[in-house]
């Protein structure tokens, strides 16, 4: 990449950016203008509402009984005890009182009745759903119960001299440590994660489809693709620019806060409230750690936005993309009003989620150093992986002229498909939705209800899925699924090369549970449905029904399609970390994953699916018999014991490397030979 | 640095595009965009590449321009010692590529958007400014240069369409039906273009529709049809072979020819 090809291209995309006078008004005009307003707006609403509700008259409704003339009193009387009032009617019956309430004539009603063991028992009846009543029906009861607690110490008082001793044998109070500073700051520390995020968002989306799907609009990226730069330039050039305005954005946001801010906390000054008190000098580290953190997120949300924009064939098609990142953008952003999810090295990972989580933690004055760096660095590698995927991912060529989220075939009628075609990028992404669909909701309530053939009916719609959609689009089924028959020689290099990796993979998994043994206890629950099944059925349906059901669905649907796109090696590559997200679980993630790249790289150099249903039928029958039969584990040496030893860890790394070689070796390809 | 030494020669070698399979066929045959195409043009000519719409031409052209890649052969660009530019960048140096869906940026001046350029073509500031101004000169362009692309009118759009592709002083054009929906006036200065550039010993590719244009202009032509090359030569020659005395008939006549020898 050359940095002044880079540059100059990203001059361009800001002179362009800032012509565009749609992206500018969206970017200056709603924070500095729409903010405010909301804010004070909202203010000057929830001081209206409380003042409302103190100056209301309520109506009260008293069921007809004899203590009624008291309660009446009691409502009517200690008004200036209290900053409400009320006005009671008399009603015959209950079911009149209710009736009334239904009809919203009152707020509230008591109603009296005699408990069992002879004492009156005083009952207010509200509606939920009405603000006035329930406040109407609180103020009730605040007034009865002060009833009954005069009545109590009077009785008290009457037999005891020392009665508040009586009453109270023990004093219990509270008392609030947090500062007027950590109690403001956690309040924003709920409110900016949310409002921070969505505008930094929507300061990226704009000028990401602008630069992705307006471009190509306009037709001024074919100009582009005619001038001597590399795709990773403009990639990079896009980038950048996106970037910028999200975090120009991000800081006008910022801005327009904390001019809000001042003025809310010059009024409560001037108010005299608890507030006023605060030392806003408090809050500079937060800020600054904010002004930090937010060019690194605004980095992170352009990338998004364009990784998901350069798919888009027009700016109408971009913009139909645009509400799903919102709404997951915006989702991961109310991380911060959870009460009880906190920034850890674990959610520091997460990304959105750790960035709420990241200007909560530094509002409420919590500065842990590790969480802190770890939100930033993760937030800078996923983007700066994703553009750089982007650009690996997309010739100039297919940015161009590529079919995008248009390449879904399944979305044209039957009678329309092209016979023998391929699927495309957007069917894989489909297919490998739906197989994470059916795992969900499918997978564990199956298992629940039928037990181990659940299991089976899951792999057989796992198998029925991609050959269905396949025979819908009229693919060419022998060179999707790879539908030849292996050469013998395959086999052994097939068989050689799962041994290898399989040996790897007990390495590598031992030593994940050594590092983390909370990792084991997840693996359990199918264990126990495995072995109460018995052993032919765990044996055909974990045995054989995955090794041709989830063969043809990720080597042969998804697989098959990416090989045809892509370079082989990441074809393999993200076939497998598919197959291994797949599985859902770290463990077998991992796992998977691994063997995931033995299975595709089989598949691509046999050129048959079959090597690979039968490495992944060994793979999977041997683990029911080794479930059946742990003693058979226990006969093979160095495998069998406990504790893997550091000088066994090597031998079997040794053996498992020297295997994948030799099925390296016999899957090559003979010169000329096959295609 | 433009490499100023050696005019460029461009040959293309059995070059191919598939596009997917084709429609409705019983046999697995593959569709092919552009079958297996060869020719060749030489620095100081004028190649023009004509058939019906479908034919190819723009695909034949995005490779020859680079922003394709075939799926067979090879597109190649030579300087007149015969040695070979290998890499795209390089190829791109040398290559001014215009068609009806190069767009401009609107929201940017036409001398902003030289600036861009130049500095992506490596030019120096001081030469890029020199070069426009030679450039404004030669396509008169003073008057509008410093307006807003959005604001110029289809005409004068289309000349700062040429600028962009002369800022870099390309030694081969491609032009992608350079005149379609031009006035008299403009395509005949872009016409004059073409020539101008012919004599400076460029090498110009040109596809078209309008027959006496093409017949006017060219030195040899291609003619494509169903991706495929079905004659080559002068226009004289073509005209002979076919026994007529337009283009537009030579054209029919080839055209005709296919269509019977395809039932």
């Amino acid at each position: 990449m050359n940095k002044k090809t880079v540059f100059s291209l990203y001059k361009k995309e800001m002179l362009d950016i800032f012509r565009d006078k749609k992206t500018m008004i969206i970017m200056v005009l709603v924070p500095l203008f729409l903010y405010p307003c909301m804010m004070l707006g909202m203010m000057l609403i929830m001081s209206n509402i409380s003042k409302e509700s103190l100056e209301k008259t309520y109506q009260v409704g008293i069921v007809q009984c004899v203590e009624a003339e008291t309660i009446q009193q009691l409502l009517l009387d200690d008004k200036d005890k209290y900053e409400y009032f009320f006005e009671v009617s008399v009603y015959d019956s209950l079911q009149a009182c209710e009736d009334a309430l239904n009809a919203k004539e009152i707020d509230t009603f008591i109603s009296v009745s005699e408990t069992e063991d002879g004492r009156t028992s005083f009952e207010v009846g509200y509606f939920s759903s009405v603000a006035d009543s329930v406040s109407a029906s609180d103020y009730a009861e605040e007034i009865l119960r002060g009833y009954r607690d005069g009545l109590r110490n009077d009785l008290i008082e009457e037999q005891f001299e020392d009665y508040e001793k009586v009453l109270n044998p023990i004093v219990v109070s509270n008392r609030n440590v947090a500062t007027i500073e950590e109690s403001t700051g956690s309040i924003f520390g709920y409110i900016i994660p949310f409002m921070l995020i969505t505008s930094i968002l929507m300061g990226a989306i704009y000028p990401a489809i602008d630069v992705t799907a307006g471009e190509r609009e306009r037709g001024t990226l074919e100009t582009m693709m005619t001038l001597p730069i590399k795709s990773s330039e403009m990639m990079f050039s896009k980038f950048m620019a996106v970037s910028t305005i999200a975090v120009m954005s991000a800081l006008l946001n910022l801005l327009s806060m904390f001019l809000v801010g001042i003025y809310m906390y010059n009024s409560m000054q001037l108010a005299n409230t608890a507030f006023g008190d605060m030392n806003l000098l408090q809050f500079v580290p937060s800020v600054i750690a904010l002004l930090v953190c937010m060019p690194i997120f605004a980095m992170f949300a352009s990338a998004v936005c364009l990784s998901i924009c350069i798919f888009a064939k027009s700016f109408k098609e971009a913009n139909n993309y645009s509400t799903p990142i919102l709404l997951v953008f915006m989702f991961a952003s109310m991380a911060g009003m959870l009460p009880n999810l906190t920034l850890t090295t674990k959610t520091a990972l997460i990304p959105i989620v750790n960035v709420a989580l990241f200007i909560k933690a530094v509002f409420e004055l919590q500065f842990d150093w590790t969480n802190i760096i770890l939100v930033l660095v993760s937030n800078i590698v996923y983007s700066v992986a994703a553009v750089m995927l982007m650009s690996k991912l997309f010739s100039s060529e297919d940015v161009l002229f590529g079919e995008g989220f248009r390449g879904i075939k399944f979305l044209e009628k039957r009678s329309n498909m092209k016979e023998n075609q391929m699927p495309g990028l957007g069917d894989t992404i489909l297919m490998f939705g739906l197989l994470l669909l059916l795992m969900i909701y499918l997978s564990s309530s199956l298992v629940f209800r039928l037990g181990i053939w659940g299991t089976g009916l899951v792999q057989l719609i796992i198998l029925a899925v991609p050959v269905f959609y396949a025979w819908y689009m009229k693919a060419d089924f022998k060179k999707l699924f790879s539908l030849k028959s292996p050469k013998i020689k395959h086999i052994f290099g097939g068989i050689s090369m799962w041994f290898g990796i399989w040996l790897l993979e007990q390495v590598v998994l031992v030593s994940l549970l050594e590092w983390f043994p909370g990792l084991m206890e997840t693996s359990e629950a199918l264990n126990s449905i495995i072995i109460d099944a018995g052993f032919v059925s765990a044996f055909i349906v974990v045995g054989i029904c995955p090794a041709i059901a989830e063969e043809f669905a990720f080597r042969g649907f998804l697989f098959g399609t990416l090989k045809d796109k892509w370079k082989p090696w990441l074809a393999i590559v993200v076939s497998a970390v598919l197959f291994g997200a797949y599985h859902m679980n770290l463990l077998q993630f991992i796992g998977g994953t691994m063997m995931g790249i033995g299975l595709a790289y089989v598949a691509y150099k046999s050129g048959s699916i079959w090597v690979g249903a039968l490495m992944h039928f060994i793979n999977n029958g041997l683990s029911v018999v080794f479930q059946y039969y742990p003693e058979l584990i226990m006969k093979i040496p160095i495998l069998g014991e406990e504790v893997y030893s550091a000088g066994d860890m090597l031998i079997l790394l040794g053996i498992g490397i020297v295997f994948t070689l030799l099925g390296i070796l016999l899957l090559k390809r003979e010169k000329n030979a096959c295609n | 640095m433009i490499a100023a030494k050696g005019l460029c020669k461009v040959f293309v070698r059995n070059i191919a595009k598939k596009k997917g399979m084709k429609k409705n066929s019983a046999t697995k045959e593959e569709f092919y965009a552009v079958d297996h195409v060869d020719f060749e043009a030489k620095p100081g000519e004028i190649l023009g590449l004509l058939g019906p719409n479908g034919a190819g031409k723009t695909t034949v052209l995005r490779m020859l321009g680079n922003l394709m890649t075939p799926t067979e052969g090879d597109v190649y660009l030579t300087d007149l010692e015969g040695k070979e530019v290998t890499s795209v960048i390089e190829k791109k140096q040398k290559i001014g590529y215009l068609s009806g869906n190069t767009k401009l940026y609107q929201r940017l001046s036409t001398r902003e958007m030289l600036r861009v350029l130049g500095d992506i073509y490596g030019l120096d500031k001081e030469t890029c400014e020199k070069r426009i101004n030679e450039i404004f000169q030669v396509l008169d362009m003073e008057s509008f240069g410093d307006n807003r692309i959005e604001k110029l009118s289809t005409g004068q759009t289309q000349r700062a369409n040429i600028a962009r592709c002369l800022i870099h002083n390309p030694e081969v054009y491609i032009f992608d039906e350079p005149t379609l929906g031009l006035d008299i006036i403009s395509s005949e200065a872009i016409v004059s273009f073409m020539k101008k550039e012919k004599e400076k010993n460029k090498t110009v590719l040109y596809s078209t529709h309008y027959m006496e244009e093409a017949q006017y202009l060219c030195d040899r032509i291609v003619m494509l049809y169903k991706g495929k090359v079905i004659a080559t030569g002068t226009p004289e020659e073509l005209m002979e072979q076919t026994c007529t005395n337009n283009l537009r008939d030579t054209f029919r006549s080839l055209i005709k020819e296919e269509e019977t020898d395809d039932e």
